[in-house]
Protein backbone atom coordinates (compact mmCIF):
# COMPACT_ATOMS: atom_id res chain seq x y z
CA UNK A 1 0.00 0.00 0.00
CA UNK A 2 2.87 2.31 0.81
CA UNK A 3 4.13 3.55 -2.51
CA UNK A 4 5.51 6.86 -1.36
CA UNK A 5 9.18 6.70 -0.46
CA UNK A 6 8.83 8.44 2.90
CA UNK A 7 9.81 6.87 6.16
CA UNK A 8 6.20 6.55 7.19
CA UNK A 9 5.09 5.24 10.49
CA UNK A 10 2.42 2.58 10.52
CA UNK A 11 0.00 5.01 12.08
CA UNK A 12 -0.82 8.18 10.24
CA UNK A 13 -2.61 9.58 13.28
CA UNK A 14 -1.91 8.78 16.91
CA UNK A 15 -3.78 10.08 19.93
CA UNK A 16 -1.90 9.54 23.18
CA UNK A 17 -4.15 9.99 26.21
CA UNK A 18 -5.80 13.04 24.69
CA UNK A 19 -8.27 15.03 26.75
CA UNK A 20 -10.09 17.96 25.26
CA UNK A 21 -12.40 20.36 27.07
CA UNK A 22 -14.61 23.24 26.03
CA UNK A 23 -14.44 25.30 29.19
CA UNK A 24 -15.27 22.91 32.00
CA UNK A 25 -16.94 20.39 29.70
CA UNK A 26 -14.89 17.36 28.77
CA UNK A 27 -15.49 16.44 25.13
CA UNK A 28 -12.75 13.84 24.76
CA UNK A 29 -11.62 12.02 27.88
CA UNK A 30 -8.22 10.39 27.84
CA UNK A 31 -8.50 9.01 24.32
CA UNK A 32 -5.72 6.83 22.92
CA UNK A 33 -6.24 5.54 19.38
CA UNK A 34 -4.30 5.28 16.21
CA UNK A 35 -5.34 5.40 12.58
CA UNK A 36 -3.42 2.99 10.33
CA UNK A 37 -1.61 4.39 7.30
CA UNK A 38 -3.01 3.54 3.90
CA UNK A 39 -6.37 2.31 5.16
CA UNK A 40 -9.87 3.69 5.46
CA UNK A 41 -10.75 4.07 9.10
CA UNK A 42 -14.27 4.86 10.21
CA UNK A 43 -15.04 6.79 13.35
CA UNK A 44 -18.54 6.09 14.57
CA UNK A 45 -20.42 7.90 17.27
CA UNK A 46 -23.69 9.66 17.95
CA UNK A 47 -24.20 13.36 17.46
CA UNK A 48 -22.16 15.50 19.81
CA UNK A 49 -19.74 12.77 20.84
CA UNK A 50 -16.74 14.75 19.65
CA UNK A 51 -16.15 13.38 16.15
CA UNK A 52 -15.65 16.76 14.53
CA UNK A 53 -13.53 17.75 17.51
CA UNK A 54 -11.35 14.71 16.80
CA UNK A 55 -10.76 15.88 13.23
CA UNK A 56 -10.01 19.44 14.31
CA UNK A 57 -7.43 18.14 16.75
CA UNK A 58 -5.73 16.29 13.91
CA UNK A 59 -5.72 19.44 11.78
CA UNK A 60 -4.29 21.45 14.64
CA UNK A 61 -7.30 23.78 14.65
CA UNK A 62 -7.87 22.82 18.26
CA UNK A 63 -5.20 21.93 20.78
CA UNK A 64 -5.70 19.15 23.34
CA UNK A 65 -6.00 20.10 26.99
CA UNK A 66 -3.83 17.11 27.86
CA UNK A 67 -2.01 14.50 25.83
CA UNK A 68 -0.41 14.43 22.41
CA UNK A 69 -1.81 14.27 18.90
CA UNK A 70 0.65 12.96 16.36
CA UNK A 71 0.45 13.22 12.60
CA UNK A 72 2.79 10.86 10.78
CA UNK A 73 4.89 10.47 13.88
CA UNK A 74 5.19 14.20 14.65
CA UNK A 75 3.44 15.90 17.51
CA UNK A 76 1.04 18.56 16.19
CA UNK A 77 1.30 20.53 19.41
CA UNK A 78 5.08 20.77 19.09
CA UNK A 79 4.98 22.28 15.60
CA UNK A 80 5.70 25.89 14.75
CA UNK A 81 3.19 27.86 12.70
CA UNK A 82 5.23 27.06 9.56
CA UNK A 83 5.48 23.36 10.32
CA UNK A 84 1.77 23.18 11.06
CA UNK A 85 0.94 24.77 7.73
CA UNK A 86 3.36 22.40 6.01
CA UNK A 87 1.63 19.46 7.72
CA UNK A 88 -1.78 20.73 6.65
CA UNK A 89 -0.68 20.70 3.04
CA UNK A 90 -0.45 16.94 3.43
CA UNK A 91 -4.03 16.73 4.71
CA UNK A 92 -7.33 17.17 2.96
CA UNK A 93 -10.60 17.73 4.80
CA UNK A 94 -14.08 17.28 3.45
CA UNK A 95 -16.55 19.30 5.48
CA UNK A 96 -20.03 18.17 6.26
CA UNK A 97 -21.66 20.57 3.80
CA UNK A 98 -18.68 21.05 1.53
CA UNK A 99 -17.65 24.51 2.74
CA UNK A 100 -17.17 25.61 -0.86
CA UNK A 101 -16.31 29.25 -1.43
CA UNK A 102 -19.64 30.74 -2.37
CA UNK A 103 -18.20 33.63 -4.34
CA UNK A 104 -16.22 31.37 -6.67
CA UNK A 105 -17.26 29.01 -9.46
CA UNK A 106 -16.77 25.26 -9.22
CA UNK A 107 -13.62 25.51 -11.28
CA UNK A 108 -12.15 28.35 -9.20
CA UNK A 109 -12.92 26.43 -6.02
CA UNK A 110 -10.95 23.41 -7.17
CA UNK A 111 -8.08 25.50 -8.44
CA UNK A 112 -7.92 27.62 -5.28
CA UNK A 113 -5.39 25.59 -3.24
CA UNK A 114 -3.18 25.20 -6.31
CA UNK A 115 -3.21 28.92 -7.01
CA UNK A 116 -2.32 29.66 -3.41
CA UNK A 117 0.51 27.17 -3.13
CA UNK A 118 2.09 26.94 -6.55
CA UNK A 119 3.37 29.25 -9.26
CA UNK A 120 2.26 26.95 -12.05
CA UNK A 121 1.19 28.59 -15.29
CA UNK A 122 -2.54 29.08 -15.80
CA UNK A 123 -2.76 26.38 -18.48
CA UNK A 124 -1.35 23.70 -16.18
CA UNK A 125 -3.54 24.79 -13.29
CA UNK A 126 -6.50 24.48 -15.59
CA UNK A 127 -5.56 20.97 -16.67
CA UNK A 128 -4.97 19.89 -13.08
CA UNK A 129 -8.35 21.24 -11.97
CA UNK A 130 -10.05 19.45 -14.84
CA UNK A 131 -8.35 16.20 -13.88
CA UNK A 132 -9.44 16.55 -10.25
CA UNK A 133 -13.00 17.32 -11.33
CA UNK A 134 -12.97 14.36 -13.65
CA UNK A 135 -11.93 12.12 -10.77
CA UNK A 136 -15.19 12.99 -9.01
CA UNK A 137 -17.22 12.86 -12.23
CA UNK A 138 -17.96 16.57 -12.44
CA UNK A 139 -15.77 17.73 -15.28
CA UNK A 140 -18.86 19.01 -17.06
CA UNK A 141 -19.96 21.12 -14.12
CA UNK A 142 -16.88 23.31 -13.92
CA UNK A 143 -18.54 26.53 -14.97
CA UNK A 144 -21.43 26.28 -12.52
CA UNK A 145 -21.60 28.49 -9.46
CA UNK A 146 -21.69 26.72 -6.12
CA UNK A 147 -25.30 27.80 -5.57
CA UNK A 148 -26.32 25.72 -8.57
CA UNK A 149 -25.06 22.45 -7.11
CA UNK A 150 -27.06 19.77 -5.34
CA UNK A 151 -25.85 18.60 -1.93
CA UNK A 152 -24.14 15.53 -3.35
CA UNK A 153 -22.47 17.50 -6.14
CA UNK A 154 -21.24 20.15 -3.72
CA UNK A 155 -19.57 17.47 -1.67
CA UNK A 156 -17.94 15.97 -4.73
CA UNK A 157 -16.61 19.38 -5.76
CA UNK A 158 -15.29 19.83 -2.23
CA UNK A 159 -13.67 16.43 -2.56
CA UNK A 160 -11.98 17.47 -5.79
CA UNK A 161 -10.71 20.56 -3.98
CA UNK A 162 -9.53 18.49 -1.02
CA UNK A 163 -7.41 16.27 -3.27
CA UNK A 164 -6.07 19.18 -5.32
CA UNK A 165 -2.79 19.26 -3.40
CA UNK A 166 -2.38 15.46 -3.52
CA UNK A 167 -2.71 14.94 0.24
CA UNK A 168 -1.60 11.82 2.06
CA UNK A 169 -4.42 11.96 4.56
CA UNK A 170 -8.00 12.83 3.85
CA UNK A 171 -10.66 13.33 6.48
CA UNK A 172 -14.37 13.16 5.77
CA UNK A 173 -16.73 14.77 8.24
CA UNK A 174 -20.10 13.07 7.92
CA UNK A 175 -20.01 12.89 4.13
CA UNK A 176 -23.37 11.09 3.84
CA UNK A 177 -25.55 13.35 5.95
CA UNK A 178 -28.59 14.58 4.10
CA UNK A 179 -27.92 12.72 0.87
CA UNK A 180 -30.29 10.40 -0.97
CA UNK A 181 -29.28 6.72 -1.26
CA UNK A 182 -27.85 7.12 -4.75
CA UNK A 183 -25.73 10.13 -3.88
CA UNK A 184 -24.61 8.31 -0.73
CA UNK A 185 -23.48 5.32 -2.77
CA UNK A 186 -21.66 7.61 -5.20
CA UNK A 187 -19.71 9.28 -2.41
CA UNK A 188 -18.97 5.97 -0.68
CA UNK A 189 -17.68 4.57 -3.92
CA UNK A 190 -15.50 7.64 -4.48
CA UNK A 191 -14.02 7.43 -1.00
CA UNK A 192 -13.06 3.85 -1.56
CA UNK A 193 -11.75 4.41 -5.10
CA UNK A 194 -9.70 7.47 -4.24
CA UNK A 195 -8.12 5.76 -1.28
CA UNK A 196 -6.79 3.00 -3.48
CA UNK A 197 -5.96 5.08 -6.54
CA UNK A 198 -4.09 7.81 -4.68
CA UNK A 199 -2.56 5.68 -1.93
CA UNK A 200 -4.27 7.77 0.74
CA UNK A 201 -5.05 7.29 4.36
CA UNK A 202 -8.70 8.07 4.93
CA UNK A 203 -10.63 8.89 8.05
CA UNK A 204 -14.35 8.67 7.69
CA UNK A 205 -16.44 10.21 10.45
CA UNK A 206 -20.02 9.12 10.22
CA UNK A 207 -23.03 7.64 11.90
CA UNK A 208 -24.10 5.80 8.81
CA UNK A 209 -23.01 2.30 9.73
CA UNK A 210 -24.65 0.37 6.93
CA UNK A 211 -22.90 2.11 4.05
CA UNK A 212 -19.59 2.54 5.82
CA UNK A 213 -18.98 -1.00 7.01
CA UNK A 214 -18.76 -2.07 3.37
CA UNK A 215 -15.94 0.27 2.44
CA UNK A 216 -13.81 0.69 5.56
CA UNK A 217 -10.90 -1.39 6.81
CA UNK A 218 -11.06 -0.44 10.45
CA UNK A 219 -13.65 1.03 12.84
CA UNK A 220 -13.40 3.07 16.00
CA UNK A 221 -16.46 3.70 18.18
CA UNK A 222 -16.81 6.86 20.23
CA UNK A 223 -19.34 7.37 22.99
CA UNK A 224 -19.43 9.98 25.70
CA UNK A 225 -15.93 11.18 24.88
CA UNK A 226 -14.20 7.81 25.02
CA UNK A 227 -13.36 5.03 22.66
CA UNK A 228 -15.73 2.21 23.50
CA UNK A 229 -14.68 -0.28 20.88
CA UNK A 230 -12.62 -0.81 17.78
CA UNK A 231 -11.90 -3.48 15.21
CA UNK A 232 -12.39 -4.61 11.64
CA UNK A 233 -15.89 -4.45 10.17
CA UNK A 234 -16.34 -8.20 10.72
CA UNK A 235 -15.35 -7.95 14.34
CA UNK A 236 -17.76 -5.05 14.74
CA UNK A 237 -20.64 -6.97 13.21
CA UNK A 238 -20.03 -9.84 15.61
CA UNK A 239 -19.41 -7.65 18.62
CA UNK A 240 -21.46 -8.23 21.75
CA UNK A 241 -20.50 -4.87 23.21
CA UNK A 242 -23.90 -3.41 24.16
CA UNK A 243 -22.92 0.10 23.04
CA UNK A 244 -21.95 -1.09 19.58
CA UNK A 245 -25.02 -3.28 19.36
CA UNK A 246 -27.24 -0.36 20.20
CA UNK A 247 -25.61 1.61 17.42
CA UNK A 248 -25.87 -1.19 14.86
CA UNK A 249 -29.47 -1.97 15.62
CA UNK A 250 -30.54 1.63 16.05
CA UNK A 251 -32.19 1.06 19.41
CA UNK A 252 -33.58 4.18 20.97
CA UNK A 253 -32.53 3.67 24.53
CA UNK A 254 -29.64 1.58 25.71
CA UNK A 255 -26.26 2.25 27.20
CA UNK A 256 -26.37 5.54 25.29
CA UNK A 257 -29.29 7.13 27.09
CA UNK A 258 -32.12 8.83 25.24
CA UNK A 259 -32.52 11.38 27.99
CA UNK A 260 -30.19 14.23 28.67
CA UNK A 261 -29.32 14.12 32.39
CA UNK A 262 -32.20 15.78 34.26
CA UNK A 263 -33.73 16.03 37.67
CA UNK A 264 -36.47 13.63 38.68
CA UNK A 265 -39.39 13.75 36.23
CA UNK A 266 -42.10 13.63 38.90
CA UNK A 267 -40.62 16.45 40.92
CA UNK A 268 -40.11 18.48 37.73
CA UNK A 269 -43.85 18.27 37.10
CA UNK A 270 -44.50 19.38 40.67
CA UNK A 271 -45.94 16.02 41.70
CA UNK A 272 -43.60 15.64 44.63
CA UNK A 273 -41.33 12.70 44.70
CA UNK B 1 -33.04 41.68 42.88
CA UNK B 2 -30.22 44.01 43.85
CA UNK B 3 -27.81 41.12 43.73
CA UNK B 4 -28.97 40.17 40.29
CA UNK B 5 -28.38 43.71 39.10
CA UNK B 6 -24.85 43.69 40.41
CA UNK B 7 -24.18 40.36 38.75
CA UNK B 8 -25.54 41.66 35.45
CA UNK B 9 -23.40 44.80 35.62
CA UNK B 10 -20.36 42.73 36.49
CA UNK B 11 -20.97 40.36 33.61
CA UNK B 12 -21.45 43.22 31.14
CA UNK B 13 -18.22 44.83 32.33
CA UNK B 14 -16.22 41.62 32.10
CA UNK B 15 -17.65 40.81 28.66
CA UNK B 16 -16.94 44.34 27.51
CA UNK B 17 -13.36 44.25 28.67
CA UNK B 18 -12.88 40.80 27.22
CA UNK B 19 -14.21 42.00 23.89
CA UNK B 20 -11.98 45.07 23.81
CA UNK B 21 -8.99 42.82 24.50
CA UNK B 22 -9.99 40.31 21.83
CA UNK B 23 -10.65 43.11 19.36
CA UNK B 24 -7.26 44.67 19.98
CA UNK B 25 -5.53 41.32 19.56
CA UNK B 26 -7.52 40.82 16.36
CA UNK B 27 -6.39 44.12 14.88
CA UNK B 28 -2.82 43.46 15.95
CA UNK B 29 -3.05 40.19 14.07
CA UNK B 30 -4.46 41.86 10.97
CA UNK B 31 -1.64 44.36 10.87
CA UNK B 32 1.05 41.81 11.67
CA UNK B 33 -0.10 39.56 8.82
CA UNK B 34 -0.44 42.24 6.17
CA UNK B 35 2.52 41.22 4.06
CA UNK B 36 0.59 39.11 1.60
CA UNK B 37 -1.88 41.92 0.95
CA UNK B 38 0.84 44.19 -0.32
CA UNK B 39 2.77 41.44 -2.06
CA UNK B 40 -0.38 40.63 -4.02
CA UNK B 41 -1.94 44.03 -4.73
CA UNK B 42 -4.72 42.40 -6.72
CA UNK B 43 -6.18 41.05 -3.51
CA UNK B 44 -6.72 44.41 -2.01
CA UNK B 45 -7.55 46.24 -5.20
CA UNK B 46 -10.45 43.80 -5.45
CA UNK B 47 -11.48 44.80 -1.95
CA UNK B 48 -11.22 48.52 -2.70
CA UNK B 49 -13.51 47.80 -5.60
CA UNK B 50 -15.86 45.79 -3.33
CA UNK B 51 -16.01 48.43 -0.58
CA UNK B 52 -15.92 51.36 -2.99
CA UNK B 53 -18.56 50.26 -5.47
CA UNK B 54 -20.85 49.15 -2.68
CA UNK B 55 -20.76 52.60 -1.15
CA UNK B 56 -20.31 54.86 -4.15
CA UNK B 57 -23.94 55.43 -5.13
CA UNK B 58 -25.12 56.12 -1.62
CA UNK B 59 -22.16 58.45 -0.99
CA UNK B 60 -22.74 60.43 -4.18
CA UNK B 61 -26.48 60.81 -3.71
CA UNK B 62 -26.29 61.61 0.00
CA UNK B 63 -23.45 64.07 -0.55
CA UNK B 64 -25.50 65.90 -3.13
CA UNK B 65 -28.55 66.15 -0.89
CA UNK B 66 -26.58 67.20 2.17
CA UNK B 67 -25.00 69.95 0.03
CA UNK B 68 -28.41 71.09 -1.21
CA UNK B 69 -29.72 71.37 2.34
CA UNK B 70 -26.58 73.09 3.61
CA UNK B 71 -26.82 75.60 0.77
CA UNK B 72 -30.47 76.36 1.50
CA UNK B 73 -30.09 76.66 5.26
CA UNK B 74 -26.83 78.60 5.01
CA UNK B 75 -28.26 81.02 2.48
CA UNK B 76 -31.41 81.69 4.55
CA UNK B 77 -29.32 82.44 7.65
CA UNK B 78 -26.48 84.44 6.03
CA UNK B 79 -28.93 86.53 4.02
CA UNK B 80 -30.14 88.11 7.28
CA UNK B 81 -26.68 89.48 7.86
CA UNK B 82 -26.26 90.57 4.28
CA UNK B 83 -23.45 88.14 3.56
CA UNK B 84 -25.11 85.60 1.31
CA UNK B 85 -21.91 85.17 -0.75
CA UNK B 86 -20.24 83.57 2.28
CA UNK B 87 -22.50 80.56 1.78
CA UNK B 88 -19.75 78.92 -0.28
CA UNK B 89 -17.41 79.13 2.72
CA UNK B 90 -20.01 77.75 5.05
CA UNK B 91 -20.87 74.82 2.83
CA UNK B 92 -17.24 73.93 2.17
CA UNK B 93 -16.07 74.22 5.76
CA UNK B 94 -18.97 72.22 7.16
CA UNK B 95 -18.29 69.50 4.65
CA UNK B 96 -14.55 69.12 4.72
CA UNK B 97 -14.23 69.54 8.48
CA UNK B 98 -17.21 67.57 9.73
CA UNK B 99 -19.95 66.29 7.51
CA UNK B 100 -17.77 64.78 4.82
CA UNK B 101 -15.75 62.49 7.09
CA UNK B 102 -18.54 61.79 9.59
CA UNK B 103 -21.51 61.19 7.31
CA UNK B 104 -19.43 59.31 4.76
CA UNK B 105 -18.14 57.05 7.54
CA UNK B 106 -21.66 56.45 8.87
CA UNK B 107 -22.85 55.55 5.39
CA UNK B 108 -19.79 53.38 4.79
CA UNK B 109 -20.42 51.50 8.03
CA UNK B 110 -24.01 50.76 7.19
CA UNK B 111 -23.33 49.81 3.59
CA UNK B 112 -19.86 48.31 3.25
CA UNK B 113 -19.18 47.57 6.94
CA UNK B 114 -22.32 45.52 7.36
CA UNK B 115 -21.57 43.66 4.14
CA UNK B 116 -18.07 42.83 5.39
CA UNK B 117 -19.41 41.51 8.68
CA UNK B 118 -21.98 39.40 6.87
CA UNK B 119 -19.41 38.04 4.44
CA UNK B 120 -16.92 37.02 7.12
CA UNK B 121 -19.71 35.72 9.36
CA UNK B 122 -21.14 33.56 6.60
CA UNK B 123 -17.70 32.28 5.66
CA UNK B 124 -17.19 31.35 9.29
CA UNK B 125 -20.55 29.71 9.85
CA UNK B 126 -20.33 27.68 6.65
CA UNK B 127 -16.82 26.47 7.54
CA UNK B 128 -15.20 28.32 4.64
CA UNK B 129 -12.60 29.95 6.89
CA UNK B 130 -11.88 26.66 8.58
CA UNK B 131 -11.62 24.91 5.21
CA UNK B 132 -9.11 27.52 4.09
CA UNK B 133 -7.04 26.86 7.18
CA UNK B 134 -7.04 23.16 6.42
CA UNK B 135 -5.79 23.94 2.91
CA UNK B 136 -2.84 25.58 4.65
CA UNK B 137 -4.04 29.01 3.54
CA UNK B 138 -4.22 31.53 6.36
CA UNK B 139 -7.67 33.14 6.22
CA UNK B 140 -6.28 36.20 7.96
CA UNK B 141 -3.80 36.85 5.20
CA UNK B 142 -5.98 35.72 2.35
CA UNK B 143 -9.38 37.18 3.27
CA UNK B 144 -9.46 39.43 6.29
CA UNK B 145 -6.36 41.57 5.86
CA UNK B 146 -7.04 42.53 2.23
CA UNK B 147 -10.59 43.48 3.21
CA UNK B 148 -9.25 45.63 6.01
CA UNK B 149 -6.80 47.54 3.85
CA UNK B 150 -9.23 47.81 0.96
CA UNK B 151 -11.80 49.41 3.24
CA UNK B 152 -9.16 51.51 4.94
CA UNK B 153 -8.01 53.09 1.69
CA UNK B 154 -11.54 53.52 0.39
CA UNK B 155 -12.74 55.57 3.32
CA UNK B 156 -10.80 58.84 2.70
CA UNK B 157 -11.60 58.63 -1.01
CA UNK B 158 -15.28 58.22 -0.28
CA UNK B 159 -15.22 61.09 2.21
CA UNK B 160 -13.57 63.30 -0.42
CA UNK B 161 -16.20 62.35 -2.98
CA UNK B 162 -18.91 63.07 -0.43
CA UNK B 163 -17.50 66.55 0.23
CA UNK B 164 -17.08 67.30 -3.45
CA UNK B 165 -20.66 66.26 -4.20
CA UNK B 166 -21.86 68.34 -1.26
CA UNK B 167 -20.08 71.44 -2.54
CA UNK B 168 -21.57 70.80 -5.96
CA UNK B 169 -25.01 70.55 -4.33
CA UNK B 170 -24.45 73.81 -2.45
CA UNK B 171 -23.38 75.48 -5.67
CA UNK B 172 -26.40 74.22 -7.57
CA UNK B 173 -28.95 75.41 -5.05
CA UNK B 174 -27.43 78.79 -4.18
CA UNK B 175 -25.79 79.93 -7.41
CA UNK B 176 -27.81 78.19 -10.11
CA UNK B 177 -31.24 78.15 -8.47
CA UNK B 178 -31.27 81.07 -6.03
CA UNK B 179 -28.90 83.33 -7.96
CA UNK B 180 -26.05 84.04 -5.54
CA UNK B 181 -23.03 85.41 -7.39
CA UNK B 182 -20.94 82.48 -8.61
CA UNK B 183 -17.62 84.32 -8.58
CA UNK B 184 -18.12 85.36 -4.95
CA UNK B 185 -19.22 81.82 -4.01
CA UNK B 186 -15.98 80.27 -5.26
CA UNK B 187 -13.54 83.03 -4.35
CA UNK B 188 -14.72 83.34 -0.76
CA UNK B 189 -14.52 79.59 -0.42
CA UNK B 190 -11.02 79.55 -1.85
CA UNK B 191 -9.89 82.35 0.44
CA UNK B 192 -11.15 80.86 3.66
CA UNK B 193 -10.68 77.11 3.36
CA UNK B 194 -7.19 76.28 4.55
CA UNK B 195 -5.47 73.24 3.08
CA UNK B 196 -3.59 72.27 6.21
CA UNK B 197 -6.12 73.27 8.84
CA UNK B 198 -9.31 72.19 7.14
CA UNK B 199 -8.77 69.77 4.31
CA UNK B 200 -5.91 67.75 5.80
CA UNK B 201 -7.59 67.56 9.19
CA UNK B 202 -10.73 66.29 7.48
CA UNK B 203 -8.68 63.63 5.74
CA UNK B 204 -7.04 62.59 9.01
CA UNK B 205 -10.48 62.20 10.50
CA UNK B 206 -11.65 59.93 7.73
CA UNK B 207 -8.49 57.85 8.06
CA UNK B 208 -9.22 57.32 11.75
CA UNK B 209 -12.86 56.52 11.05
CA UNK B 210 -11.85 54.15 8.28
CA UNK B 211 -9.57 52.29 10.64
CA UNK B 212 -12.26 52.06 13.32
CA UNK B 213 -15.14 51.02 11.05
CA UNK B 214 -13.18 48.36 9.18
CA UNK B 215 -11.71 46.98 12.39
CA UNK B 216 -15.15 46.78 14.01
CA UNK B 217 -16.82 45.26 10.94
CA UNK B 218 -14.21 42.54 10.46
CA UNK B 219 -13.92 41.74 14.15
CA UNK B 220 -17.67 41.39 14.55
CA UNK B 221 -17.79 39.06 11.56
CA UNK B 222 -14.90 37.00 12.82
CA UNK B 223 -16.22 36.90 16.37
CA UNK B 224 -19.87 36.05 15.57
CA UNK B 225 -21.61 32.91 16.71
CA UNK B 226 -21.47 30.62 13.69
CA UNK B 227 -25.22 30.48 13.13
CA UNK B 228 -27.68 32.45 10.99
CA UNK B 229 -28.84 34.36 14.03
CA UNK B 230 -25.29 34.98 15.17
CA UNK B 231 -24.42 36.55 11.81
CA UNK B 232 -27.47 38.81 11.78
CA UNK B 233 -26.71 40.00 15.30
CA UNK B 234 -23.13 40.70 14.37
CA UNK B 235 -24.26 42.84 11.43
CA UNK B 236 -26.47 44.89 13.73
CA UNK B 237 -23.62 45.30 16.20
CA UNK B 238 -21.32 46.49 13.42
CA UNK B 239 -23.68 49.30 12.45
CA UNK B 240 -24.41 50.38 16.02
CA UNK B 241 -20.87 50.15 17.36
CA UNK B 242 -19.43 51.88 14.31
CA UNK B 243 -21.86 54.76 14.60
CA UNK B 244 -21.02 55.26 18.26
CA UNK B 245 -17.30 54.98 17.60
CA UNK B 246 -17.42 57.47 14.73
CA UNK B 247 -19.31 60.08 16.74
CA UNK B 248 -17.19 59.68 19.85
CA UNK B 249 -13.94 59.76 17.89
CA UNK B 250 -15.16 62.79 15.99
CA UNK B 251 -15.65 64.68 19.22
CA UNK B 252 -12.17 63.78 20.46
CA UNK B 253 -10.50 64.61 17.16
CA UNK B 254 -12.38 67.88 16.78
CA UNK B 255 -11.37 68.90 20.27
CA UNK B 256 -7.72 68.33 19.41
CA UNK B 257 -7.77 69.76 15.88
CA UNK B 258 -9.99 72.76 15.88
CA UNK B 259 -9.67 74.37 19.28
CA UNK B 260 -7.31 77.25 19.86
CA UNK B 261 -6.77 77.48 16.10
N1 LIG C 1 -17.06 26.05 19.98
C1 LIG C 1 -17.65 25.25 20.91
N2 LIG C 1 -17.81 25.70 22.17
C2 LIG C 1 -18.37 24.91 23.12
N3 LIG C 1 -18.81 23.67 22.89
C3 LIG C 1 -18.68 23.16 21.64
C4 LIG C 1 -18.09 23.93 20.59
N4 LIG C 1 -18.09 23.16 19.47
C5 LIG C 1 -18.65 21.99 19.82
N5 LIG C 1 -19.00 21.98 21.11
C6 LIG C 1 -19.60 20.85 21.84
O1 LIG C 1 -18.71 19.78 21.78
C7 LIG C 1 -19.41 18.55 21.59
C8 LIG C 1 -18.75 17.77 20.50
O2 LIG C 1 -18.88 18.47 19.29
P1 LIG C 1 -18.53 17.83 17.89
O3 LIG C 1 -17.13 17.34 17.94
O4 LIG C 1 -18.88 18.82 16.87
O5 LIG C 1 -19.54 16.60 17.86
P2 LIG C 1 -19.90 15.64 16.64
O6 LIG C 1 -19.14 16.09 15.45
O7 LIG C 1 -19.55 14.27 17.11
O8 LIG C 1 -21.38 15.75 16.44
C9 LIG C 1 -20.84 18.90 21.29
O9 LIG C 1 -21.63 18.48 22.36
C10 LIG C 1 -20.87 20.40 21.16
O10 LIG C 1 -21.99 20.90 21.82
MG1 LIG D 1 -19.70 16.91 13.67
Amino acid sequence: MDEKPTNKSNSMIEFESVTFCYGARKILDNVSVSVPTGKITAIFGGSGTGKTTFLKLVGGQLAPSHGTVKFDGQSIGGMSYKQLYAARRRMGMLYQFGALFTDLSVFENVIFPLREHTDLPEQILRDLAIMKLDAVGLRGARDLMTSELSGGMARRVALARAIALDPELIMYDEPFTGLDPVATAVIANLISKLNDALGLTSVLVTHDLEVSLNIVDYCIFFAAGSVVGQGTPDEIRQSDNPLIKQFINGEIDGPVPLHYPASDYRSDLGLGG
Amino acid sequence: MFQRGVVAIGRLTVNGIWKIGAGTAFIGNVIARSKMTFARPRLFINEIYFAGTLSLIIIVVSGLFVGLVLGLQGYETLKRYGSAEAVGTLVALSLVRELGPVVAALLFASRAGSAMTAKIGIMKSSDQLSAMEMMAVDPFQRVITPMFWGGFFSMPLLAAIFSAMGILGGYLITVVVIGVDGGAFWSQMQASVDFQGDILNGIYKSIVFGFAVNAIALFEGFDCLPTAEGVSRAVTRTVVTSALAILALDFVLTAFMFTGA
